[in-house]
């Protein structure tokens, strides 16, 4: 009985020392400010300059309509008169596009609104969330042949943060990146360009 | 447990006083918005003017945010995660009746399950505390704090966690057939035992090598998990006015719901699959309970072997050898759930 007693405190001590030596080794790091990571916990977010919209987030997302949501950075749209990301016919007279043609939404979601009057002049496009279901159709199109502005973010807000991101597994750019728990909004960051005219 | 409430208050401060650096690093984005002098103008004001006010619309402009659930409900998570598992552990150490760590379980089944969707959950932290021990900063302190904390519960008296705080068994312990059910043959149960184990491994080797999130892809039960936070969350934006999907939302595809059946289905008979044959986290909570300080045993001098305990015992954690006046129960299965002792006419366990 004595030997069994001697093999459970030994079995007490290694849990001990595991425990606090997992503990030390986390909680070590997180002590020191620069090298400190979140106190609560990760979320998943889509970096822009990876993101490609080749629409996996429509689908792969456990969420039914997907979590994932385009938006248009209004600081980055150059507010064309035809937007490559609204219609899909780019011959089209700027009076009827708003009647006619085939849009590159298939729900419609890009809205076109006239901001200086007139027939040519400035648009200004945004992308309604109750209509997008982040199939990134747009963004595709933005990207390829826009200026960029339109890009795809997870929405904290609808996301259920699940520990393991579906997305994640199947995106082939790896742009779905563990960040520290935040706020999305549409506003995608600088151009290279422009920082280094800053500089 | 006054030493260990202070560990636990000394990892919670840590926690909240080493975030403040870290809102100091997030700010870029805020800095340069707030620089900018933002007022809002919008199209409709500034119509019918000259195509040179769209570059002040542009500059004016005020990014539209959108929020996540704010970041204090983490903590209010692990809060009440670790006042259920300390009233298990009370509930457990003085034998009470195991209706009162069923009402645990619901709890915890209807909170952390299906309000918060089940991602409070230890059981997955395997593979962030294996990112966590690489490198620490891959992993968050409250992340930690809630696999710990069971760990630490298990030391003292065997796997409390696994009826009173974990979703996943709380499914399983809540839809079971409390009498009569299947009992596997006791060499086929040894080797099924031995299914868990090997999990262990793999998904820690896949953390290792593939940051790949094992246990969270086996785990059947967070479809329903997921679909119940996810209508919650309808609901309640739709109460507030701003619901941004005002249809019907489902969530996984058709075969992870036939999983989930079919594990229900499965663990009605059979109870906790998962838990048993599966579970990565119980080979650790198991490994621990072993040498905790104060295990469940059965007292030889009061049993009189009549196999009642090994009847009610969900985890066949019990085993009665009657020709050899031995009574064995092995913590490492046990899930603490209070039946046995209930049952006992002689008071023996």
């Amino acid at each position: 009985m004595d030997r069994r007693k001697f093999l459970v405190n030994c079995g007490r001590a290694a849990c001990t020392l595991a425990i606090g030596g997992i503990t030390y080794r986390i909680i070590d790091a997180h002590l020191d400010p620069e090298k400190a990571g979140p106190a609560t916990r990760y979320v998943w977010a889509i970096n822009p300059e990876k993101c490609n919209g080749c629409g996996i987030c429509e689908t792969a997302c456990v969420r039914n309509p997907s979590a994932v949501k385009a938006v248009n950075d209004q600081k980055k749209c150059s507010n064309c008169v035809v937007c490559y990301g609204h219609i899909t016919n780019k011959n089209i007279p700027s009076d009827k596009i708003l009647s006619e043609g085939i849009r590159v939404c298939q729900y419609d979601a890009v809205k076109r609104t006239n901001f200086s009057g007139g027939v040519d002049g400035s648009f200004i496009y945004t992308i309604d969330d109750k209509l997008c279901v982040g199939c990134g159709k747009c963004v595709a199109k933005c990207l390829t042949k826009g200026s960029k502005s339109m890009f795809l973010i997870i929405r904290p807000d609808l996301c259920l943060a699940c520990n393991s991101c579906n997305i994640a597994a199947k995106c082939p750019q790896h742009a779905i990146e563990r960040v520290y728990i935040g706020y999305e909004d549409d506003y995608k960051g600088e151009y290279e360009l422009e920082q280094k005219n800053d500089m | 447990m006054k030493f260990l409430k202070t560990i636990i208050l000394i990892f919670f401060l840590a926690g909240t006083s080493s975030s403040f650096p870290l809102f100091a690093q997030q700010t870029t984005k805020q800095e340069i918005l707030q620089n900018q002098n933002i007022e809002h103008i919008s199209p409709s004001n500034s119509q019918n003017n000259d195509g040179g006010d769209i570059w002040a619309y542009r500059e004016n402009y005020v990014p539209q945010k959108y929020e996540p659930l704010p970041e204090f409900m983490v903590f209010v998570d692990m809060a009440i995660l670790i006042i259920i598992i300390s009233i298990g552990l009370y509930f457990v150490i003085k034998r009470k009746a195991p209706s009162k760590l069923s009402w645990l379980a619901v709890v915890t089944l209807v909170y952390l399950g299906l309000i918060r969707g089940g991602c409070i959950c230890p059981v997955g932290m395997i593979s962030n505390v294996t990112f966590g021990l690489i490198n620490p900063t891959d992993v968050g302190l409250v992340e930690m704090i809630i696999f710990l904390v069971p760990l630490i519960v298990a030391l003292i008296a065997g796997r409390v966690f696994c009826t009173a705080g974990c979703p996943l068994g709380a499914v399983q312990h809540l839809f079971f057939k409390r009498k009569k059910h299947y009992k596997i043959p006791s060499k086929l149960n040894s080797i099924l035992k031995i299914a868990p184990v090997i999990l262990l491994l793999i998904s820690i080797y896949a953390a290792v090598t593939a940051q790949y999130y094992l246990v969270c892809k086996l785990e059947p039960y967070k479809v329903a998990f997921f679909t119940g936070k996810n209508w919650i969350d309808q609901i309640i934006s739709f109460l507030l006015g701003n619901s941004v999907e005002a249809k019907f939302l489902w969530t996984f595809g058709i075969f992870s719901w036939i999983y989930l059946i079919v594990m229900i289905a499965v663990g009605y008979w059979i109870p906790r699959p998962f838990c048993r044959f599966m579970c990565p986290y119980g080979v650790l909570l198991g490994l621990i309970s072993l040498v905790s300080f104060k295990p469940r045993r059965i007292n030889a001098e009061k049993c009189t072997l009549c196999g009642l305990c090994q009847r009610v015992c969900p985890t066949q954690a019990i085993t009665i050898d009657r020709k050899n006046k031995i009574s064995k129960l092995s913590n490492y299965s046990c899930v603490q759930c209070n039946l046995c002792s209930k049952n006992c006419k002689s008071g023996a366990i």
